[in-house]
């Protein structure tokens, strides 16, 4: 599975979100996830990937795209 | 930033009550919870309190507390470590513990302190904490005081938690967080599934019986009578003013963690203590559960099931629950508020949660129909909602 898709999974799975989400979907505007989300977003993408990601590079993770640019560059 | 501007940032949004026309919040209420509520002058049918089982306006406890005032005053003017702890301090935690089935307690000014003030005490940086994502705000701010790594996990999800829980083990402190009743909607934490799953990952159970207490179990003795739970090792805190009528929270468990507790919990040594009238109403609240539950938890129950099923039969959303409480789906904030000002016009008043209390477009109205009510009273409501029944399924 592409990371992309991966990430994507991760999010439906964590948020139980039924709405369409692609590599540019706002998840903080557009699916309206909150704090405790997007802690279960990031900690479920580190147990995927046995890593652990910057609390800075959180802040800045809005798309699935932003994350998977993070992840291709500094995590995996 | 000069005084203009921090004021300026520090404005209410209230978009939404100008465009509703309407305020469910911080309703003036002239009365106590008889069967019927004073507010503004005006009879209405409470919905709204959570005096499950009707206790709150029972004069056996306003006579106890009368006579502490007479015997004590009305405080004791000192924190509980230096000189507040009455005798009723000692009696009723001891009758708290043996009512929940652990084994010693302390009692705060407020459960939202008790929960806040639990995990500064036990828990550290390194440590981990899995919460349910919908645990009340109390737990979650005083989790998020410890600033160790939080987790949260899907509600009341097994699979979920198990997962968060197998990937929790190089932290040393595992802390499992959860409600057993989730006062929104009314679901129940599978709380005995749960402390199986803490005892196979080595995580300490909290469980916040608020809504249980007096509410669930047989007898009314809330979380771990409900699950069947016997010699709970974890830690369990409460609210006193649901079912039990008061005011005040609890924080029980093992004895030897309980008298850590008060030494080194600030929010209980460092607050003026609970006071002797308080202690004294509370202490006639557990009596009268023990001696009358199975007549005041049978009329709650009925009252819970002949409104929610007149309210499925009606044609309204209904959330799913276990508890006694109803709760109608209403969807965006404004529909929400909308509903609550059509009760309200009607004469009833009940309890709007939208977000960010539930999440974006999940805005529902809890009912809870206290024991107190007559028979009567709760047929009149039921008509009202269904009289007005239109106006929410319309408005979809």
């Amino acid at each position: 599975m592409e990371i992309a898709d991966k990430i994507i999974s991760i999010i439906k799975e964590n948020t139980e979100c039924k709405l369409a989400i692609d590599r540019d979907t706002n998840f903080i505007n557009e699916l309206k996830i909150d704090s405790f989300g997007r802690l279960m977003i990031i900690y479920a993408i580190e147990d995927e990937y046995s890593i652990e990601i910057d609390e800075n590079d959180i802040e800045n993770f809005k798309t699935v795209n932003q994350i998977v640019t993070a992840l291709e560059l500094k995590y995996i | 930033m000069s005084i203009k501007e921090f004021y300026k940032q520090h404005l209410l949004n209230d978009e939404l009550i100008h465009k509703t026309g309407f305020n469910p919040y911080y309703v003036n209420v002239e009365s106590g919870l008889d069967d019927s509520l004073i507010i503004d002058g005006e009879e209405f049918i409470n919905l709204a309190s959570n005096n499950y089982i009707g206790i709150a306006n029972d004069e056996r406890i306003k006579e106890a507390t009368i006579n502490a005032i007479n015997k004590y005053g009305l405080s004791l003017c000192a924190t509980p470590i230096a000189s507040g702890c009455a005798d009723l301090y000692r009696n009723l935690s001891q009758q708290l513990s043996d009512f929940v089935g652990l084994e010693s307690s302390i009692i705060y000014p407020s459960c939202y302190q008790a929960n806040n003030g639990l995990f500064s005490a036990i828990a550290n940086k390194d440590d981990v904490i899995i919460i349910d994502r919908y645990a009340h705000s109390s737990l979650v701010e005083g989790v998020r005081a410890v600033g160790c790594k939080i987790r949260p996990f899907l509600h009341n999800n097994l699979e979920n938690l198990e997962k968060n829980l197998k990937n929790s083990s190089n932290h040393k402190q595992i802390f499992v967080v959860t409600e057993s009743v989730f006062s929104t909607e009314g679901s129940i934490a599978p709380f005995a599934e749960i402390v199986e799953l803490c005892e196979k990952y080595g995580a300490i159970p909290v469980i916040d019986d608020s809504h249980g207490i007096g509410v669930i179990g047989k007898t009314g003795k809330g979380i771990l009578e409900y699950s069947g739970i016997e010699d709970y090792q974890g830690i369990y805190t409460a609210s006193l003013g649901k079912s039990i009528g008061n005011l005040g929270g609890m924080i029980s468990g093992k004895r030897s963690l309980i008298e850590f507790m008060k030494y080194s919990s600030s929010h209980l040594m460092y607050s003026t203590a609970i006071t002797p009238a308080i202690l004294a109403g509370i202490e006639k609240a557990i009596n009268i559960i023990e001696e009358e539950f199975d007549v005041l938890g049978g009329r709650m129950w009925k009252y819970r099931n002949k409104l929610r099923n007149s309210l499925i039969e009606s044609g309204y959303n209904v959330k799913d629950a276990e508890a006694p409480i109803t709760s109608l789906v209403t969807g965006t904030s404004e529909k929400t508020i909308l509903f609550a000002k059509k009760l309200y016009e009607n004469k009833i008043l009940a309890t709007p949660f939208i977000f960010p209390s539930v999440p974006e477009n999940q805005g529902v109205i809890r009912m809870i129909v206290g024991a107190n009510l007559k028979d009567s009273t709760v047929d009149r409501a039921i008509n009202i909602l269904k009289e007005i029944k239109h106006y929410i399924l319309n408005n979809k």
